[in-house]
């Protein structure tokens, strides 16, 4: 990759906390659209341990790619790994998935924008203006954008502090939490299994930015630090949710994180969860810019990527991932059934590349070893 | 050149982008000096073609001269529309505090009302539920005063109760009923008003039986009661049969079930001082003081027990005692399991009480 505008990197400096912060962000993704509505039964949070152990895993074999001297050769790491069609392979293959995400995740943002603070505007406009801002966001080049994560985790780490009231209430009781293995009637979900490590997937489109995260030895410190986070985040939400409504109420709650926002209440400030919506916003923008670049390196690649980035080709970028989005939220987003669909796409697809795209490069890296050796 | 032209682009592009949105980003107009936010609904059944009776007052907090808003509609909403089409601003919910519902309504179930609520966004999950008895309107069209916001002053009431759970009042919001109305074998608890007049006077807590009411308990019962379950407080606990008033009571309880489901035990730690005595009697020294105390405890122990036995013979669980059988490794019963076990249980009651005497004992 040469040294342009939107892809340049200039400084060699340690970038650990940059893949903590990343990751972590990444993971916490979806909690506040999924999560805590899947994991209505409280034996289901030792399902949060179990699939953060899996995820450690995947983190593990991403680590080692880390740890390789490929990344910091950029493209023509790539390139060695995989050869040149390789790369346009993987390239297009990533564009289906990254679209997906995108607009999943708009599409979901913008639901709770729509319900909780504009219901009588339109869906569409909630999700064309995070595009718009994430693109101006992308402008700015990948090198500020891995930094700017600092930004985002200082403006969203406060939310999990709104939730410690909901164990302080006097309505709570331990009862609540109870029975902590699975003996009711209803047979054990395995498909909740798959939600939450889909949820906790996304550390694996660090492989795409590898190059900005001066990839060191030490990766799995921060990558492990970072899922032992995201982990406990989700424990916390959801252990507060269950006490809050206890395991039969829950259910009927569509966005328990946010409505659990709403109730609390602040002496200058009513609505507690449209501050909480707004914050959460930060996370939303930042990974649809990440994502935009992606798309847009992604389809460079594809393309003859000789010439120079521009930002027109950015722009393009964003319009196609709008396109997309819009699409998708006009004629394939009824509630019910086609909601439903997306969200169990997305499931079965952050599950795999999850699980997949690290073990992939994997394989290459030992396939390498084995032919230069 | 280039700069312009592809500033031109961008522009071209975002509009391109907006086009599809359509044109009117915000259709609501919340311009405080032209919307009503009420504060409260009033929600009364009973009649013969099956239809509610919805008031409200309007305006909310301002000096002026107020009016009684009353419509007999089928479903809330409709209510809340037609208010719009008698009164000169449009009416919103989304300050709403407060949701009074006619003793006559809510023994018929108020399943179908807390639904309409719960699903509006804009309503507060702390709105306060608050069962009326009594004609509620007649009582607010005696409030229609400039200088009266009557309206305003209830919710106040009602938040300063619920602030500290200082146990004069019980205080449910429409979270909390929800909680216990979805709880796998408990039942909830609202307050009772009676309007009487131009006043509104606390009666005590309603019982309910799944979103049934059933019962009222009053007075010492519902003091009592409220120790029992989450006030842990009462300022005045006013026993007029012994002659005496205990103030500033602290009750710690402990309940425990056997594992056969076949008795209950409660313990009951109080601690308090005597705020009051009967002239005539007289605490002079410890033994009096022991048997006056021996006294109240054999007495609430009673009234504890008489208490739970009026709700074991309703087959209801407004204390929650259900919740404890839910155990960390086995299956949580069922709703007639408990019922059957709940109506026949049998109950020990234990009161022990740690009393400050007003003066000095020799």
């Amino acid at each position: 990759m040469r040294a342009i505008s939107l892809f340049r990197k200039t400084s060699q400096q340690e970038s650990g906390f940059y893949a903590l912060f990343l990751t972590n962000r990444l993971q916490m993704l979806h909690y506040m659209i999924v999560m805590p509505t899947v994991l209505v039964q409280p034996y289901m949070l030792w399902v949060i341990v179990v699939v953060g152990i899996l995820s450690q895993f995947c983190l593990y074999i991403l680590s080692k790619w880390f740890a390789s001297p490929y990344p910091a050769q950029g493209c023509q790491g790539f390139e060695k790994l995989f050869g040149k069609t390789g790369i346009k392979i993987l390239a297009l293959v990533s564009l289906p998935f990254l679209m997906l995400k995108i607009s999943f995740i708009s599409v979901s943002y913008a639901d709770i924008m729509q319900h909780f603070v504009f219901p009588s505007m339109d869906r569409e406009w909630h999700i064309v203006f995070p595009i718009i801002l994430s693109c101006y966001l992308a402008l700015f080049g990948m090198e500020n954008m891995v930094r700017f994560v600092t930004i985002v985790i200082i403006g969203m780490i406060w939310i999990l502090f709104l939730y410690i009231p909901f164990f302080l209430l006097p309505s709570n009781s331990i009862h609540d939490l109870y029975p902590l293995v699975p003996i009711g009637p209803e047979p054990f979900a395995w498909k909740s299994l798959l939600l939450v490590f889909s949820s906790l997937s996304g550390p694996e489109y660090l492989i795409a930015i590898s190059y900005w995260l001066s990839p060191q030895r030490k990766m799995l410190k921060y990558l492990t630090i970072a899922n032992a986070i995201s982990v406990g985040e989700y424990l916390f939400i959801s252990i507060a949710s269950l006490l809050f409504y206890g395991s039969n109420y829950l259910p009927t709650i569509k966005y328990p994180s946010v409505e659990m926002g709403r109730y609390l209440q602040s002496p200058i400030f009513e609505r507690v969860d449209i501050i909480l919506i707004s914050a959460y916003m930060f996370s939303i923008i930042y990974l649809l810019a990440l994502f935009a670049l992606m798309v847009y390196g992604a389809s460079r690649l594809l393309g003859k990527a000789k010439k120079g980035t521009s930002r027109l080709g950015l722009i393009v970028s964003g319009c196609a991932m709008v396109t997309c989005t819009l699409s998708i939220s006009k004629w394939f987003w009824e509630p019910g059934i086609e909601q439903t669909f997306w969200l169990e796409l997305q499931m079965w697809a952050g599950s795999s590349s999850y699980l997949l795209l690290p073990l992939l490069v994997w394989f290459a890296m030992k396939r390498k070893a084995r032919t230069t050796s | 050149m280039t700069r312009f032209l592809r500033t031109t682009i961008v522009l071209l592009a975002s509009f391109l982008m907006i086009l599809p949105c359509g044109c009117v980003p915000l259709p609501e107009n919340n311009m405080i000096e032209e919307i009503t936010p009420i504060i409260f609904w009033s929600v009364k059944g009973g009649r013969e073609d099956g239809k509610i009776t919805i008031s409200t007052l309007v305006p909310p907090l301002s000096k002026e001269k107020k009016r009684v808003l009353t419509l007999n509609v089928s479903l809330l909403n409709e209510g809340n529309k037609g208010f719009n089409l008698i009164y000169h601003n449009e009416l919103k919910a989304g300050q709403i505090r407060l949701l009074f519902v006619d003793e006559a309504y809510a023994k018929r179930g108020l399943t179908s009302l807390i639904n309409t609520v719960l699903t509006d966004p804009n309503i507060s999950k702390r709105l306060f539920l608050v069962i009326t008895k009594g004609n509620f309107d007649e009582f607010l069209a005696k409030h229609l005063d400039e200088k009266d916001s009557i309206d305003f002053y209830l919710y106040r009431m009602f938040k300063h109760y619920e602030k500290k759970k200082q146990g004069e009042i019980t205080v449910v919001n429409l979270h909390q009923f929800m909680k216990m109305l979805y709880s796998q074998v408990s039942d909830p608890q609202l307050p009772v008003f009676r309007a009487e007049g131009e006043q509104l006077l606390y009666e005590g807590t309603a019982l309910f039986d799944w979103d049934r009411m059933v019962a009222e308990i009053r007075g010492q019962d519902d003091q009592i009661s409220q120790l029992l379950y989450r006030d842990r407080f009462v300022r005045y606990l006013v026993l007029p049969d012994l002659s005496v008033t205990l103030g500033h009571i602290r009750a710690h309880t402990r309940k425990k079930l056997t594992s056969d489901l076949s008795s209950l035990s409660i313990e009951i730690d109080v601690k308090g001082r005597i705020d009051e005595l009967d002239s005539l009697t007289r605490i002079e020294d410890n033994f009096q003081y022991v048997a006056l105390t021996q006294k109240i405890e054999r007495y609430l122990e009673e009234n504890v027990f008489h208490l739970l036995s009026q709700m074991q013979h309703l087959r209801i669980d407004p204390l929650q005692i259900g919740g404890l059988t839910i155990k960390p490794f086995s299956r949580p019963i069922t709703r007639d399991t408990w019922d059957r076990h709940w109506s026949t249980m049998k109950i020990n009651v234990k009161v022990r009480l740690h009393l400050e005497p007003l003066t000095k004992v020799k």
